[in-house]
């Protein structure tokens, strides 16, 4: 057997449900969780190659790459790969995000070896064939385009270069129409050969098969990758502004799309579960919350008005949004503000209470699926938590305090040094808050 | 072939308890043991097809002022009793029900059932709440307004249908909803909302005999009244309608309508299965073609749509950047053509087949969704059976039946056509 066991941890979480890691010899990380309701099988590989990555002047790179994966390998074309997946009902998906990038599957379980092959395959040997790759760019120019054309995608991805600017969160992982048609294939393959190794990856797999028959899968194919050593990921940390910053972006539209926040914290923040819970009052609740309470319910400015938090490996940001009557817009950044201020001030034991009721009620609904069961394994991988993280999450979400939802408040809300971006036919003079400094 | 007989085995059929209260309530239990997880789900048979003229989308605003308060519970406590459950509830209205649902452990599950009892009967659509929460609406129309392509859609339906009410948008034309009155969406809940005219779905960790008794405990004593429905059949379409729609956009788009056969006629099936072919995966046709090799659309997609009173299989297509839509218009003719003119191949209808078999099979993965079915058809004056007999009847679809009903229903006679392009500059 090539592929060595070193380490095998193993945890009951929930209701009846192993989930065990396993690292293979040439470094992967093997998440899996046996369940057999029905005869499906999901996988999700996540490399750590996303858009955080992308070089300067190449934006949306490491998205073109993921979507190269299946786009024709050393073996089989385009055509041969998609068909050998979907002629059998499965389905494989390329995925980008900022911290990874990768591969999504779902089959009947008869099918699990095909999958694994395919998966393995493209992740080892992608051929990056010219055309394909001028077809790829070109499609993703005029999705770029086709984009531009919904406020809601204008609005957040206008906010995200306002606070993160030059660093590479300031773009979404599909990238900049500029930079998408400057990519090469070279800058395809280096970024490939640099970041695409097993020891920088990690395979979730959850469903209908048994962990002897996956292992023995694995060592035909992704055990076969080879291990090389990685690049250090030295990715800055952005830095915040000192004052409040605002930009505008015309658009002949009917309703003002607001987003007004903050910088906030990433992956390794210790005080996440406070954060969570204090965003829940804020604005993360659903109707009940307090920014939706106070704009939706009593003063009926809009139908969407909620907050949340963004997290990455490095940074993350903070973001209440709204969509309102082009008149109402100062009404409405007022309010945010508002709430924005008080939660720093005051939160009561009764919103805590009710809080962690809900959090603690609610954990076995966020992974009654495998679908969302891969989510969540995933999930627990990238923030590090720990596999018995469901076993003691009720014991987290339990031992929080008022005093520890109003310090994160304080320390990662800053209604005094904000970002807020408009998308609509809305003039600056028309926010009456002061100290803004607007920006083109 | 032995992909497909694999296939079939995989497939396990869904078994339902159904019962009815002598009220008319009937009741639809979906045993899923999986995780300790209820998905509770209350259909009322009224949407936009209901809908007078100059009322369209009061069911839609009717659903949102549920939200506001009964005689025993205030606004916003029903959210925060689920809440604090540790539950998730919503609501949606489409054109033939109003679903109001929660999932919740399954040891508290029969706090929805006692809220939507309650909310069948007590709402109050008080006139304090009335006022700001059809503000809320007009918002969520802004929203659609201010997307290009739900402003599209919008104007296809339209277009589509000259006067069977499928051609009204579900949240309503906004002077409707400006001029509604507290009273008139009194009157229709008070119309609308009774045993007789509801379903209820209960799937995942439940027990048949203990939800039956919970259900009779808190619906058995409502009286139910019988709702009319009413039967609209719009007349044959008799030659191509075209439509253009300005907006600010960079990228233009093209809508294709045909009109099809309601959910209870044969043809259907075959009409799902050129869905398949056309669009479903990376090797369908439309992206093989269209998108990748071709290169002159972002996106094709189709949808065929089976209601209780008319179908109808939609194309939506972006072209890519500099392609004029007349021509990615021409392009999707040409393989709706070869469908016509060139019978398909056995491993793409197997393909086909298979995959509907599949998506039958992880549809199981969510008992939420297999209650959404349950009550979606049933509602809809269907069985539940379809589930099961849908990836069954998949398979029976034979090359021959996709050419006849190809040539049938995609005439230049029976379509609408709709360009969404930007508006000229001032």
């Amino acid at each position: 057997m090539r592929v060595l066991i070193l380490l095998l941890i193993s945890f009951l979480f929930g209701f009846a449900t192993n989930i065990e890691r396993d690292t293979l010899e040439n470094g992967l990380v093997v998440l899996a969780v046996e369940a057999h309701k029905i005869p499906v099988v999901e996988f999700k590989v996540y490399v750590r190659a996303g858009s955080i990555l992308d070089p300067p002047g190449k934006e949306g790179l490491a998205n073109l790459v993921s979507k190269m994966l299946i786009r024709g390998t050393a073996r089989s074309s385009y055509d041969k790969i998609v068909m050998s997946i979907e002629s059998v009902g499965g389905v494989l998906t390329p995925f980008s995000s900022e911290d990874y990038c990768g591969m999504s599957g779902k089959v009947l379980s008869k099918d699990l070896a095909r999958i694994v092959d395919l998966m393995s395959e493209c992740l080892q040997n992608p051929s990056f064939d010219t055309l394909e790759l001028f077809r790829l760019k070109r499609e993703t120019v005029s999705l770029i385009r086709a984009q531009s054309d919904d406020p809601f995608s204008v609005s957040e991805k206008g906010f995200r270069g306002l606070v993160f600017r030059d660093h590479p969160l300031g773009h979404f992982p599909v990238g900049l129409e500029g930079s998408v048609s400057s990519v090469n294939n070279t800058d395809v393959r280096d970024f490939h050969a640099t970041y695409y190794h097993p020891n920088n990856a990690f395979l979730v797999c959850v469903g209908d098969f048994s962990r002897d028959s996956l292992i023995a899968v694995l060592n035909q194919t992704l055990g076969q990758w080879q291990r090389v050593d990685l690049p250090s990921l030295a990715v800055t940390e952005p830095v915040a502004n000192e004052h409040p910053v605002g930009r505008i972006i015309p658009m002949d539209i009917s309703q003002a799309y607001i987003l007004l926040g903050n910088m906030g914290p990433n992956y390794g923040a210790l005080d996440w579960h406070s954060v969570r819970v204090m965003n829940y009052i804020l604005g993360g609740g659903g109707l009940t919350s307090r920014i939706s309470g106070a704009i939706r319910e009593e003063k009926g400015l809009a139908y969407i008005a909620y907050s949340y938090f963004q997290r990455f490996k490095n940074g993350g940001f903070f973001a209440a949004e709204v969509q309102t009557k082009k008149d109402m817009v100062d009404e409405a950044v007022q309010s945010l503000l508002h709430e924005i201020k008080e939660i720093r001030r005051e939160i009561t034991p009764d919103e805590l209470d009710w809080a962690k009721k809900f959090y603690t009620g609610y954990l076995p609904l966020a992974y009654d699926t495998y679908s969302e069961m891969a989510d969540i394994v995933a999930q627990i991988e990238i923030a590090g938590y720990g596999l018995d993280y469901l076993e003691r999450f009720e014991d987290h979400i339990n031992a929080l305090t008022v005093d520890d939802l109003k310090n994160a408040a304080i320390k990662y809300l800053h209604p005094d040094r904000f970002y807020l971006l408009i998308v609509g036919d809305v003039k600056p003079e028309e926010i009456k808050v002061e100290g803004i400094e607007w920006l083109e | 072939m032995l992909n497909l007989i694999l296939a079939i085995i995989c497939f396990q059929p869904i078994e339902v308890s159904e019962y009815k209260l002598d009220n008319g309530l009937r009741i639809f239990i979906y045993e899923d043991h999986f995780a300790p997880v209820v998905s509770t789900q209350i259909s009322y048979r009224v949407g936009s097809y209901y809908e007078p003229k100059g009322l369209t989308g009061i069911s839609h605003l009717l659903e949102h002022m549920a939200f506001k308060g009964t005689k025993k519970y205030g606004p916003k406590e029903y959210n925060r009793i689920i809440e604090e459950a540790g539950g998730y509830e919503n609501a949606y209205t489409s054109v033939d029900r109003t679903v109001y649902y929660a999932n919740l452990r399954s040891d508290r599950y029969e706090i929805e059932l006692e809220l939507e009892a309650d909310r069948m009967q007590h709402l109050l659509i008080s006139p304090d709440e009335f006022i700001p929460e059809k503000s809320v609406v007009m918002e969520e129309r802004r929203l659609r307004e201010n997307d290009p392509y739900s402003s599209l859609f919008e104007q296809l339906d339209l277009v589509s249908y000259s006067y069977h009410p499928y051609r009204n948008p579900i949240i309503g034309f906004m002077s409707d909803i400006e001029r509604m009155m507290r009273d008139d969406v009194y009157d229709w809940y008070r119309k609308n909302y009774n045993p007789t005219n509801a379903v209820i779905v209960l799937a995942g960790d439940v027990k048949p005999d203990e939800a039956l008794r919970l259900v009779k405990k808190h619906y058995g004593k409502i009286r139910g009244t019988a709702v009319e429905d009413a039967e609209y059949r719009e007349p044959e379409q008799r030659g191509e309608r075209r439509f253009m729609l300005r907006k600010q956009v960079n990228q233009p788009a093209l809508g294709i309508f045909y009109h099809t056969v309601p959910s209870d006629h044969e043809d259907m099936f075959a009409l799902d299965v050129i869905s398949m072919i056309l669009s479903s995966g990376y090797s369908s046709r439309f992206e093989q073609h269209l998108v990748r090799t071709k290169g002159i659309a972002v996106e094709v997609s189709t949808y065929h749509q089976n209601l209780k009173y008319g179908g109808g299989f939609t194309l939506v297509a972006i072209p890519q950047t500099g392609v004029d839509v007349e021509v990615l218009e021409n392009e999707i003719y040409r393989e709706l053509d070869q469908l016509k003119q060139v019978m398909v191949s056995d491993s793409e209808l197997d393909k086909a087949k298979n995959q509907a078999l599949a998506q039958a099979v992880y549809r199981q993965d969510s008992p939420e969704r297999i209650g959404y079915y349950i009550g979606q058809l049933e509602t809809a004056g269907r069985s539940w059976q379809q589930i099961n007999n849908y990836p069954i009847e998949i398979q029976e679809v034979s090359k021959e039946q996709i050419m006849a009903v190809a040539n049938k229903y995609f005439t230049q006679d029976n379509r609408t056509v709709g360009y969404l392009v930007p508006a000229e500059a001032e």
